[in-house]
């Protein structure tokens, strides 16, 4: 019999060598479960810092809050952690803003703003406040830092609004600062979102642009100086008053002193006299001629001496020249004097 | 034998694969700050506000969430007129908060449509509230918490309207409230005049003052010297007076009267003829002619 010629040979079929495919799944699985286990471990712990409380929500409901430490957890996302930091001041500035270096920026459409008596001034403020409600911040609200600020700018012109333009730049400030804090605290606690605030602060006034800030400067200057005009009338006082005073009590005690000694010259006078009318009383006569006497004697050397010898009928002047008679001693020659025509 | 095993494996694998995605499926986990609705061919079937787990049909239902948050919107500067015909640029802020997401998501649907509507209507309801107050009722000297009861008057009115678009306003606040532009540099000019005023007071005041005190020390000055002068006056007087006595009481009798005037005639003899060139002429009856002519 003839063929078609080809002939075909299978190998025979042979099963796998036995055990190895055995020995591949089971490694596969373990690993699988190994890697699995390693997810869970890194997502079911956690740690919070001492500045902040954790919030644990359990498939986005609130369960738990922690505070500082290691904590677990429930593993991929069934469990979620929160951190919130609780224990840390925060701060918002007002009209200006401190940059890296510590230099300050101005924000003027912040910190312009109208006064009670239609007046207008720029008042930076310096905020400090921290979460009080870590749930609250969260979930009650999508900005709180947003609400507090917008806030804190309206309660701030309610009440600058209501001040005066002099209490905002000098003594109204601590009046301001705590006008605001009461307002924004009780305002907060009805806003309910997990803030609350520490303190505010006016970091700067002044008026609003340069002019007005010289015309603020020129009211203390003007002040100043009226202060010195009446102090140095008060000392031109001081002065001139002790002054007057001393020439004063000077005049009249010149005018005793001169009173006294005009009665003194009075006392000196009296008595002299009394003392030679008792001597003239004594003896008038004699006393007259020899004080008489005695005063010529006092005159005479001095004097030139003329006797007129006419008589009463003479139509001419004789005139006698004599020589003194206590100088000379002689008696002069009785001579003609001169014819007066 | 073994391909059954296969087959039965890959189907149970596949099996379980499917249950677990249902499984996920069927579980949507809500926020503390969500609405979520559940949604079946495009409709709104239910919402929850309540956080945590929750199930639905798997696949056929689908999730949508809407913010149960507090939400700010600050709307832009606008100005406005009070009932005095003053202009004044206002700045405010609104909190809105959806209250029924079924009811906004109909009418509204977005945040950004939401906002417009809150833009437009707070500023009407502000720009009315506005027009019936005067300008003194915003800028005054009063207590600043009454302000915030004109705020809340704002915000009620305009919370009556969001009830109808599912939200609640809970607050409107104005929180810059400005002169407009071209006002003001007119305040900043009476401020100037202003202060320059009180500084001139101040200088009127000080200069007055200083001459009253001047005045009256001047006047003082000179009542004390004419005081003084009287009084110096009446002193040397009395001092006259107390002279002339004493000389009267001791010339009392005529004797005494006859002999003061004899030696007042010699000291005047003797003052008047001391010097040089005095001349004397006697006559020639005289006593002392008598005497020097030896008779």
């Amino acid at each position: 019999m003839e063929e078609s010629g080809f002939y075909s040979w299978k190998p025979p079929k042979k099963d796998p060598p036995a055990g190895s495919r055995k020995w591949i799944l089971p490694v596969v699985i373990l690993g699988v479960v190994a890697l699995v286990a390693a997810l869970a471990l890194s997502s079911s712990f956690y740690t919070v810092d001492d500045k902040q409380q954790a919030v644990i929500t359990t498939f986005g409901q609130v369960t738990n809050i922690t505070d500082a430490g290691v904590h677990f957890k429930l593993p991929f996302g069934i469990q979620q952690v929160h951190k919130v930091d609780v224990n840390v001041y925060q701060t918002i500035e007002l009209g200006y803003r401190t940059d890296a270096s510590g230099d300050y920026q101005v924000e003027a459409s912040e910190s312009t703003m109208i006064t009670g008596d239609y007046n207008i001034v720029n008042v930076d403020f310096f905020v400090e406040y921290k979460v009080s409600d870590p749930v609250q911040y969260l979930f009650s609200s999508n900005d709180p830092e947003l609400i507090l600020r917008n806030l804190i700018q309206s309660q701030i012109r309610n009440v600058v609004g209501s001040t005066s333009v002099d209490a905002v730049l000098t003594d109204g400030k601590e009046s301001i600062q705590m006008q605001v804090r009461d307002l924004v605290s009780q305002l907060l606690e009805e806003y309910d979102i997990g803030l609350t605030l520490v303190d505010v602060k006016i970091q700067d006034s002044e008026p609003p642009t340069q002019e007005v800030i010289e015309a603020f400067k020129a009211v203390e200057t003007a002040k100043q100086q009226a202060e010195t005009v009446v102090n140095d009338a008060k000392a031109y006082q001081n002065a001139k008053l002790p002054d007057a005073q001393a020439q004063a009590d000077e005049r009249i005690q010149n005018a005793e002193y001169l009173k006294q000694r005009r009665i003194n010259e009075a006392v000196e006078q009296v008595a002299m006299f009394q003392a030679m009318y008792e001597e003239y009383a004594r003896n008038p006569e004699i006393t007259r001629q020899r004080m008489y006497y005695e005063a010529i004697s006092q005159i005479l050397p001095g004097v030139r001496v003329y006797i007129d010898t006419s008589g009463e009928n003479s139509d001419v002047q004789k005139l006698l020249p004599l020589e003194s008679l206590v100088q000379t001693g002689a008696a002069g020659s009785p001579a003609e004097g001169s014819d007066q025509g | 034998m073994s391909t059954k095993k296969v087959i039965i494996g890959v189907v149970a694998a596949v099996l379980v694969l499917a249950a677990l995605v249902a499984g996920m499926s069927a579980m949507f986990t809500v926020r503390e700050d969500q609405y979520a609705c559940t949604v079946r061919f495009s409709q709104i079937i239910d919402t929850t506000d309540q956080a945590g787990l929750h199930w639905k049909v798997p696949f056929l239902d689908s999730v949508r969430y809407f913010s149960k948050a507090v939400q700010l919107y600050d709307i832009p500067p606008s100005e406005v007129t009070t009932l005095d015909k003053q202009n004044m640029t206002v700045d405010c802020y609104v909190l809105w908060q959806i209250s029924d997401p079924l009811r906004f998501y109909q009418t509204l649907g977005t945040t950004a449509v939401a906002e417009q509507r809150l833009d437009a209507q707070t500023y009407t309801a502000m720009k009315n509230l506005m027009s019936t107050l005067a300008q003194a009722d915003i800028i005054n000297m009063e207590d600043g918490a009454k302000r915030n009861e004109i705020y809340d008057r704002i915000a009620t009115t305009v919370n009556e309207q969001a009830q109808t678009y599912g939200i609640n306003v809970l607050d409107v606040k104005i929180k810059q409230f400005d002169l407009p532009e071209s006002n003001l540099n007119a305040v900043y000019s009476r401020m100037i005049s202003e202060r320059n005023q009180m500084a001139e007071k101040y200088t009127a005041d000080g200069n007055y003052e200083a001459s009253l005190i001047r005045n009256s020390v001047d006047k003082q000055v000179n009542i004390l010297i004419s005081n003084a002068e009287a009084e110096a006056a009446k002193l040397e007087a009395e001092g006259e007076a107390e002279y002339m006595r004493l000389l009267a009481e001791a010339y009392d009798t005529q004797d005494k009267k006859d002999f003061y005037e004899f030696t007042l005639a010699l000291d005047a003899l003797k003052s008047s003829l001391t010097g040089d060139q005095k001349t004397v002429i006697l006559d020639r009856d005289s006593a002392l002619a008598k005497l020097l002519m030896g008779e």
